[in-house]
């Protein structure tokens, strides 16, 4: 086990320094293309730093990013509890199966955000036609993966708990339930990847508000050095709730399989 | 159990015409299928489909090429690859969506921003896919070939390269869906053609017939796209 200086060395050598070489080669490289095509690392900092010092520019930031956040998880939490719904009705159910599948198969392949314009149509600009879309994304994957998931739990398994006298209820929540969990969540990281792209682009193509709205509103704006900082925010934001989710769902997986 | 289906699209057709959703915000099935006919005899649909279709698969070969490329780069080369490796891993979950304003800001509203966004998208896929492949090739075959007499350059051409060739494949699989959305919505948020555009324009003179004959176009590119490239890997991957 390493120690925690030897860590964080290791850290610093291996994640920070190429990062802080890359935003030298950024410097260099908007020195040589000039500030209005690329603002430069240090320009770009200073604009965020200027909008986060002012506490009205700061309230303006923070309102769009909880928008954003708000349509992905409302979105995400509806489409999951949808699709579990539904998965698990599929896969219990072969009249259900039979009945939702050539209803669902067909939505699976049309690029989800180009159904912005239809909801927008139909709920007006602004959250929920977001999140309808976002629901939609998100439930197809959750469907296929918790459907797949309690298919592919070993039929021996099933029947030994039956055999031992596990009810029904039981069953569900002592077999067939931990052995989707592991394609239930790939499902989930896959829902939850979507859920930002639909969020991203239905806030760049019809929306007021967010931070994909933001950023082509800087672009508009001619603010380039703000268009890049969002971009810098929305990159960090986005790779924290990627990994808040990888290690939130490792972890659900490794209580499972200890309890097991 | 194709009566659910049936019963679903009896519904589409009946509910707008007995009023009980309104026929402009969503038009009965049949005006529907009407639309989606007169568009492809007017020429309209398959104009904007080749737009599209011609973007994505640019940028969807041109994403392989670079993604193949570099991801030997990072095999091969030790600096390059602590270099980009955490930049990699801080974007790769990003939605490259996001760069639209500033992919238009570089290279204009025309084809070029368009397709590049897309090669981008796709070059990460493909190039995690083909580096991971890369990286787990079974230190044995390594061994085999080097006691079998492979220099530096038959070891690249005969051993990583048909054993990463799998990993590449799989990154191709899930680049094809991402590279479609990215051509759309920049399609979507700038004129220049394509689905995406036509889409914007529909929305805009509340064409919801031509809306849907559009998202069942896309459906089709989708399903289309699919099974093209799982022929593809069949016919590269014979060996699979």
């Amino acid at each position: 086990m390493p120690t925690a200086a030897a860590r964080a060395i290791k850290f610093v050598r291996d994640a920070v320094l190429p990062l802080a070489v890359l935003a030298g080669l950024w410097q260099l490289a908007s020195g040589f293309v000039g500030e209005e095509t690329l603002p430069s690392f240090t320009a770009v900092t200073r604009a965020l730093s200027m909008w986060a010092l002012s506490a009205e520019r700061l309230d303006l930031l923070g309102e769009n990013f909880l928008a954003t956040v708000f349509r992905i998880y409302a979105g995400l939490v509806l489409g999951t509890m949808l699709g579990l719904a539904i998965g698990f009705a599929m896969a219990r159910f072969s009249a259900v199966e039979d009945c939702l599948n050539p209803i669902l198969a067909p939505l699976y392949p049309i690029p989800k955000p180009a159904l912005v314009p239809l909801f927008v149509m139909w709920l007006g600009i602004g959250h929920a036609s977001v999140i309808a879309v976002i629901v939609i994304g998100t439930l197809l994957p959750i469907v296929v993966n918790t459907y797949r998931g309690i298919r592919a739990v070993p039929l021996n398994k099933i029947w030994s708990a039956r055999s031992l006298g596990a009810s029904e209820a039981r069953l569900w929540r002592a077999v067939l339930l931990p052995g989707a969990l592991p394609q239930i969540v790939n499902g989930f990281r896959i829902a939850h990847n979507l859920a930002v792209v639909i969020a991203i682009a239905a806030e760049l193509v019809a929306s007021q508000k967010g931070m994909g709205f933001l950023i082509g509103d800087f672009g508009a704006a001619g603010a380039y050095d703000m268009m890049f900082g969002m971009l810098v925010v929305v990159v960090l934001v986005v790779a924290a709730l990627d990994r808040a989710v990888v290690w939130g769902t490792e972890r659900m997986l490794h209580w499972h399989y200890a309890a097991r | 159990m194709a009566l659910a289906l049936a019963a679903v699209l009896a519904l589409w057709e009946l509910l707008p015409r007995a009023g009980a959703v309104n026929p402009v915000l969503f038009p009965p099935l049949s005006r529907v299928i009407a639309t989606f006919f007169e568009l492809i005899a007017q020429g309209a649909l398959a104009k904007a489909t080749v737009v599209t279709l011609y973007r994505t698969v640019v940028a969807l070969a041109a994403g392989f090429a670079a993604g193949v490329a570099f991801a030997a780069l990072m095999v091969s080369l030790h600096p390059v690859r602590w270099l980009f490796e955490p930049f990699f891993s801080l974007t790769y979950p990003m939605p490259k969506i996001a760069l639209i304003p500033i992919f238009v800001l570089w290279f204009g509203i025309g084809d070029l921003a368009k397709v590049l966004l897309a090669t981008l998208t796709a070059f990460y896929p493909i190039m995690l896919s083909t580096q991971a492949a890369a990286r787990g090739i079974r230190q044995s075959l390594h061994w085999s070939a080097q006691s079998l007499g492979a220099g530096h350059a038959a070891m690249i051409w005969k051993v990583v390269l048909p054993a990463s060739i799998p990993g590449a494949m799989t990154g191709l699989q899930v680049a094809a869906p991402l590279t479609i959305i990215v051509v759309v919505v920049s399609e979507m948020t700038s004129s220049g053609g394509g689905l995406g555009n036509m889409l914007t324009v529909a929305s805009r003179n509340f064409e919801m017939g031509v809306q849907f004959a559009v998202l069942f176009t896309l459906m089709l590119i989708g399903v289309g796209f699919d099974r093209l490239i799982v022929l593809v890997r069949k016919a590269v991957l014979r060996w699979e």
